[in-house]
């Protein structure tokens, strides 16, 4: 190191700055260089005396109000600051009006809301995420004042637990639905699912019941026709045609028997015809046909197979008429000889028919329904088999019969002989006409037999009434 | 100062407490008389409460401190009211217009010997001289190195120098105060200059 370098470190050197090795290094340089030794020692001498003087003698204390002005304007400082502060921050009205978004935002949500309150409230039954049932899904079921047939037995009607099988299935019901929307989505499965049912309770279709439709029992199909027009009275036609059918049997109690003595009795075969017997419009209707109701029309098409017209099945004249009976309409008048021969009561079949006892107006209704459809078959062919062959009169003569009937308003036979049409020939074209007139007729066999009834039950009691009088006096 | 941010004016007082007396020593060698120094020192403190939530811990207090000091201390020279602070005695302030000797003898302890408290006031007396003659750049240089006890790299960010540049001006700072008391030990002879601590 020369003189020239250590009087560059010179101000390091005296305010200790150098590194070790350079402080050395200067160290080395001052033993050897009385010059910079010197010059070393004057200037820490300066700074020395410098030093003593301003911190010592020349160190002048501030004055005290000084400290004080300062602290002063410190705490008026932040206690403005903190007033500052309070009154820019705006309230909570004003910070949501200058919050850019929150306007559009919340017209939006408030029209999606009355969007969803207007929907809800034309249709109670749609909620999110629950499509509109059509309402022909489902049946109506009638109300509670019909009086409905308990559920028939599997022994009954043995192709019913094929029909029952199938109807879960094609029947989705409302927990079913909310099931399978449920599936679609797993987030919210539980949510979704209590919403449907909800929904479907919240709004119940008349007698609909939610746990049917979730066993699947007692269900009409999910593509079932409306139920066929009620007659006046607010009875059904099954029920009307069971009436009709036990009144006939109360005015003709005994029947000839058919059946050869010793012989087992034949027991009509009550069961539906099979499947494939049907036309397919039919098996739609077959399909909707609930398990536990019973269809009059399903007996015209399970009549047996035609037998020869026998005039035992018609009433002897001279027997005693059942009570409630209600007389026969002239053109059923008895043929000749009817009343020679009373037969004995048929035997019922046995298991066929306990759905139909609580209809039953007196003790042997049983018997008498059970052979009612017999009956009706047996007046059919014997208006309109009527010197016709074993294989019953032709297509043209039956169809010509029947509509002559209708028109001449002879009601029962009418029913009748459109029953044969229908047995006949069920894959007709024409067999739904046929079904509507015979249904047309059997309503009017129940409307005059109402009208009837009326009448007679009028006339005795001002007869019993007058003969009451007479007994006081 | 991180307490005073949030709202604890005692921990102000603190800082006012530890810094007004150098921050004080280095405002008035720069301002002709107390009164001036004194606005000028309230001031600095005021700028810093204004300022304070805009301090980070990242800079050193002293040295933002001084640096607000050193331009109010500047702009207050270019408005033209400064006065060349030549000595204690022409300069007015809280101690009153006293005389020259009078003051040192104040300043000087007047116990021990009495010749040699007589050369400490002297002493004391060139420092002064020496210091208030030193020119703007090189005084607040000196002042801060001796008197704020700053590093040449502090002193070099408070006065946005370079640090050579700051050394440079310490070098001439020193220079002349050294060729100011080497003026009085050839007065006074080397004996009474060397026995000064």
């Amino acid at each position: 190191m020369n003189c020239a370098q250590a009087k560059e470190q010179l101000l390091d050197f005296l305010y200790d700055e150098l590194s070790p090795a350079a402080r050395a290094a200067f160290v080395e340089h001052l033993r050897g260089c009385p010059g910079c030794n010197a010059e070393v020692a004057s200037h820490r001498r300066a700074i020395g005396q410098a030093r003593a003087a301003l911190t010592g003698p020349l160190l002048q204390e501030p004055p005290a109000r000084l400290r004080l002005a300062v602290m002063e304007a410190a705490k008026a400082q932040a206690s403005s600051a903190r007033k500052a502060a309070t009154a820019d921050k705006p309230g909570f009205l004003a910070r949501l009006w200058r919050t850019p978004w929150l306007l559009p935002a919340f017209g939006a949500a408030s029209v999606a809301t009355a969007i969803f309150l207007v929907r809800v409230l034309k249709n109670p039954e749609v909620l999110p995420g629950q499509k509109p049932r059509p309402i022909d899904e489902v049946t109506l079921a009638p109300p509670p004042s019909a009086p409905r047939p308990a559920a028939a037995p599997a022994a009954a009607r043995p192709a019913e637990p094929e029909l029952a099988e199938e109807r879960p299935a094609m029947v989705e019901s409302a927990p079913a639905r909310a099931r399978g929307s449920a599936a679609k989505t797993p987030g919210s499965a539980e949510a979704i699912a209590k919403k449907a049912r909800r929904g479907v309770r919240s709004a119940p279709l008349p007698g609909l019941d939610l746990e049917e439709l979730g066993s699947g029992a007692n269900v009409p199909g999910r593509f079932a026709q409306p139920p066929p027009p009620r007659p006046a009275g607010g009875k059904s036609l099954d029920d009307l045609l069971s009436d009709v059918g036990s009144r006939r049997k109360a005015a003709a109690p005994t029947q000839p028997e058919r059946q050869a003595p010793g012989k087992p009795a034949v027991k009509r075969d009550d069961s539906p015809p099979s499947w494939d017997e049907f036309p397919a419009g039919e098996r739609k209707e077959k399909i909707s046909k609930p398990t536990s109701r019973h269809d009059p029309f399903e007996d015209a098409y399970a009549t047996p197979p035609p037998a020869a017209p026998s005039p035992s099945a018609m009433p002897a004249p001279g027997a005693p008429p059942a009570p409630g009976a209600r007389p026969k309409p002239p053109s059923y008048a008895p043929a000749e000889g009817a009343a020679s021969a009373p037969a004995p009561a048929r035997e019922p079949p046995a298991a066929a028919q306990p759905v139909r006892a609580p209809r039953a107006q007196a003790a042997g209704a049983a018997k008498l329904e059970a052979s009612e459809e017999m009956d009706l078959d047996d007046l059919a062919k014997d208006k309109v088999g009527k010197g016709a062959g074993a294989d019953g009169p032709s297509l043209a003569e039956s169809v010509k019969k029947a509509e002559r009937l209708f028109a001449s308003a002879d009601w029962d036979a009418a029913a009748a002989a459109y029953r044969e049409l229908l047995r006949r020939f069920p894959g007709h074209k024409d067999a739904p006409k046929w079904r509507e007139r015979m249904h047309l007729s059997l309503v009017a066999v129940e409307k005059a037999r109402t009208a009837k009834d009326t009448k007679a039950g009028k006339a005795a009691k001002a007869k019993s009434s007058v003969e009451g009088l007479n007994g006081k006096e | 100062m991180a307490r005073y941010q949030k709202g604890d004016v005692s921990a102000f007082a603190e800082l006012v407490s530890r810094h007004e007396k150098r921050l004080w020593n280095f405002v008035r060698r720069f301002v002709p008389d107390s009164a001036t120094a004194e606005d000028l020192v309230q001031e600095v403190f005021l700028r810093v409460v204004r300022s304070a939530a805009d301090w980070r811990p990242s800079a050193k207090f002293s040295t933002w401190l001084l640096t607000i000091a050193r331009n109010l201390c500047t702009d207050n020279a270019r408005r033209g009211s400064v006065r060349r602070a030549d000595s204690l005695e022409q300069t007015p302030g809280v101690a009153g217009d006293e005389p020259r000797g009078h003051r040192i003898e104040r300043l000087a302890a007047p116990g021990g010997n009495a010749e040699r408290a007589a050369l400490d006031r002297e002493i004391a007396v060139r420092v002064d001289a020496a210091v208030t003659d030193l020119p703007v750049e090189q005084r607040e240089v000196f002042l801060m190195r001796e008197v704020m006890d700053m590093s040449f790299a502090e002193i070099a960010a408070a006065t946005s120098s370079s640090e050579p540049t700051v050394k440079s001006r310490m070098r001439y700072a020193l220079e002349r105060l050294r060729v100011a008391l080497h003026e009085l030990a050839d007065e006074n002879g080397p004996a009474a200059v060397e026995s000064t601590p």
